[in-house]
C-alpha cells in the first residue's frame, strides 16, 4: 500500500476514518522515531506525535487535494520537535549541562533536515538499492549496527570481528550510501555532503 | 574527532562524561564541525526510518466520533499498555536475510520477534494489521509485504486484526496449518509441542488448510478449526470465541475446562514448568479468568476444588497428590 499516496489523502480529507488509522498505524512508529532521534526524550516523543495526528484529523479539510501527506507529517514533527526541544532545554539548563548542550547539536540538526518534499517509500527503495551495492560483510555490519539496534562491540563478538573493524565498516557503509544517494532527493542533498 | 567516534555518539553508544564533554567541544568549535555532525546525525535517522522498533501504539480517538472506531473493541487491551511497555522487552528482534535473490528488494527482509514465557505483545505490521502475540511465541514476518500475498510465519499463538487488502490474501503459515484470509479477525493457537492446532474465527471468513493433505475448511464467525496432528483430522466447532481470544487483553479466561488445560496454559502464562504427580486424577472442570492473580494465588485457588498439594521451587512447580 503506498500511504503517501493521493487517494489516501484524498480519503482522509473527506474523515474517511479507516484511512486515517492505517496512516495513522503505518506512520505512528516512524514519527515516534524520528522525533525520539533528537529528543532523547520518550515521553516527549510520544505527546508530539500524538499531537501530529490529531492536528491531521482537526485539520484534514484545509489540507490541498495535491499535497503531500509524508512531507506533511514529517514537517509538522519536525516543527514541534524543535518547538519541544528549546523547552526541554531551559529545563536542563541548571540541573544538566551535557544534556542541554545535546539538545542544542540537535537543534541545529533538525532544523537542517530537509522535511519539504519528502516522499517515505521513494527514500527507502533508494536506501535499499543503495545497501544492495555494499560489498556484503560492510553490508552485513551496517545492517546489524543499523537495523538490528546491535552495539559494535555486539557485532564485534557476533562476527568475530574486531571492534576497530566494525566501526570501520560502519563508516564505509555511511560514505558509501553518501554518495550513491546523493542525487535522489532534495532531502539527500542536505545531508551528503559530510566531510571525513 | 575521528568518524568512528562521531558515529558511535550518534549510535548512543558513549556514556562517559569525559568522552560526551570531548565530543560536544569539537560539535560546538565551529559551523563546519556542527555541519558534520548534522548530515551525520540526519543520514542516520533517515536510514533508520525504515525500520523502527516495535512501538505499542496507543488508540486514537476521534473526536466527536459517531461511529465506533476499532480500536475501541480493543480498549480493555489499552488499559494495560502502561504496564505493557514496561514489559516490552522482545525476546529478540532480529533480521534474518535471505541469499540475495535476483530481484531483491524490501520485500526479502524478515523480522522475527521471540516473546518470552510470561510475557505478551503487539505489534504492527506494515499493511496496518495489528497482531497480538501470546507467551512463548516466534513470529517471523517480512519488512514489507510481497506483491502477490502477505505471508507471515508462526511458532505459538497469535491474534490476527488483518487489514482489508482484496488483492493481497494474508496468510499465516503455523508449519502443519496455513490460515488463509483477506481481512478478518481470528486468532492462531499453533505451539511446536501442542498435539493439536487451532484457529478461532471472531469476525470475517478464513479458511484453514491442513498442509500435508491440502485439505481446506471454510470458517464462518464464531467457528474454530482443530487439527489433530498425528492423523492429520480437522474438526469444525461452534465456540464462544473470547475463551480464545482474550488473553490479548492480558485475561486468560477457561469455561468447564479440564484440570490438565489449565495447567498447561498456566505454565505459559507464569513462564513455570509445572510437573504433575501422575497418580493425580482431577475430574474437576474449571470456569475462572485470570486477571492480575499472581502464580501462588492460582495455585491456592486450584487447591480450594481439587485435592492438591504444590511446591514451588524457583521455575518449576511440583503439583503432588496429598
Amino acid at each position: 500500500m503506498d500511504f503517501g499516496s493521493k487517494e489516501i489523502l484524498q480519503q482522509i480529507i473527506s474523515g474517511d476514518e479507516s484511512a486515517f488509522e492505517k496512516v495513522y498505524r503505518f506512520y505512528y512508529p516512524r514519527l515516534n522515531y524520528f522525533a525520539t532521534q533528537y529528543l532523547f526524550d520518550a515521553e516527549a516523543s510520544k505527546n508530539i506525535v500524538q499531537d501530529v495526528f490529531t492536528e491531521l484529523w482537526d485539520k484534514r479539510e484545509s489540507l490541498q487535494y495535491d499535497s503531500n501527506l509524508n512531507a506533511w507529517l514529517f514537517t509538522v514533527t519536525k516543527n514541534k520537535s524543535l518547538k519541544v526541544i528549546s523547552q526541554l532545554k531551559s529545563r536542563q539548563n541548571y540541573d544538566n549541562h551535557i544534556k542541554s548542550r545535546q539538545l542544542d547539536a540537535n537543534y541545529k540538526s533538525l532544523s537542517d533536515f530537509d522535511t519539504s518534499n519528502f516522499v517515505f517509500e521513494e527514500l527507502q527503495t533508494q536506501i535499499q538499492i543503495a545497501l544492495d551495492r555494499l560489498p556484503p560483510a560492510c553490508r552485513k555490519v551496517f545492517e546489524m549496527s543499523r537495523f538490528e539496534d546491535k552495539k559494535n562491540r555486539e557485532i564485534a563478538e557476533e562476527l568475530n570481528l574486531s571492534i576497530k573493524t566494525v566501526e570501520a565498516q560502519i563508516s564505509k557503509a555511511l560514505r558509501s550510501l553518501k554518495s550513491d544517494l546523493k542525487d535522489y532527493l532534495p532531502l539527500f542533498y542536505m545531508l551528503f555532503f559530510f566531510q571525513e | 574527532m575521528n568518524e568512528e567516534k562521531l558515529i558511535r555518539y550518534i549510535k548512543g553508544e558513549i556514556v562517559s562524561e569525559t568522552e560526551l564533554t570531548e565530543i560536544l567541544d569539537w560539535i560546538e568549535s565551529s559551523p563546519e564541525n556542527q555541519e558534520s555532525y548534522t548530515r551525520l546525525k540526519n543520514l542516520w535517522v533517515a536510514t533508520g526510518l525504515g525500520h523502527p522498533e516495535p512501538v505499542s501504539i496507543p488508540a486514537f480517538v476521534f473526536p466527536n466520533s459517531k461511529q465506533k472506531s476499532f480500536y475501541y473493541s480493543f480498549a480493555p487491551f489499552l488499559r494495560y499498555a502502561a504496564v505493557f511497555v514496561l514489559a516490552f522487552v522482545l525476546g529478540s528482534v532480529s533480521l534474518y536475510f535471505f541469499g540475495k535473490s535476483e530481484h531483491s528488494e524490501l520485500s526479502g527482509c524478515y523480522n522475527t520477534i521471540e516473546v518470552p514465557y510470561g510475557e505478551r505483545s503487539q505489534i504492527s505490521l506494515y499493511d496496518g494489521t495489528k497482531v497480538w502475540l501470546n507467551s512463548g511465541t516466534k513470529f517471523r514476518y517480512p519488512v514489507v509485504f510481497g506483491s502477490r500475498t502477505r505471508d507471515v510465519f508462526i511458532e505459538g499463538e497469535a491474534f490476527f486484526a488483518v487489514a482489508k487488502d482484496q488483492e493481497h490474501p494474508f496468510v499465516v503459515n503455523a508449519g502443519q496449518l496455513k490460515v488463509e484470509v483477506l481481512g478478518t479477525h481470528f486468532n492462531v493457537c499453533a505451539y511446536p509441542e501442542d498435539r493439536e492446532f487451532s484457529t478461532t474465527l471472531e469476525e470475517g471468513s478464513v479458511k484453514a488448510v491442513e498442509t500435508e493433505t491440502g485439505q481446506g475448511i471454510k470458517l464462518i464467525p464464531g467457528e474454530q478449526m482443530v487439527l489433530h496432528r498425528e492423523t492429520n483430522q480437522m474438526r469444525q466447532l461452534k465456540v464462544n470465541t473470547e475463551l480464545y481470544t482474550s488473553w490479548k487483553e492480558n485475561l486468560l479466561r477457561f469455561d468447564d475446562a479440564p484440570f490438565e488445560d489449565v495447567i498447561k496454559k498456566m505454565e505459559r502464562w507464569y513462564d513455570v514448568k509445572i510437573t504433575l504427580d501422575p497418580t493425580l486424577d482431577s475430574k474437576e472442570r474449571y470456569t475462572l479468568t485470570i486477571k492480575t492473580e499472581s502464580l501462588r494465588e492460582m495455585l491456592q485457588l486450584l487447591s480450594r476444588t481439587t485435592k492438591i498439594n504444590y511446591e514451588i521451587k524457583g521455575n518449576t512447580v511440583e503439583i503432588k497428590n496429598p
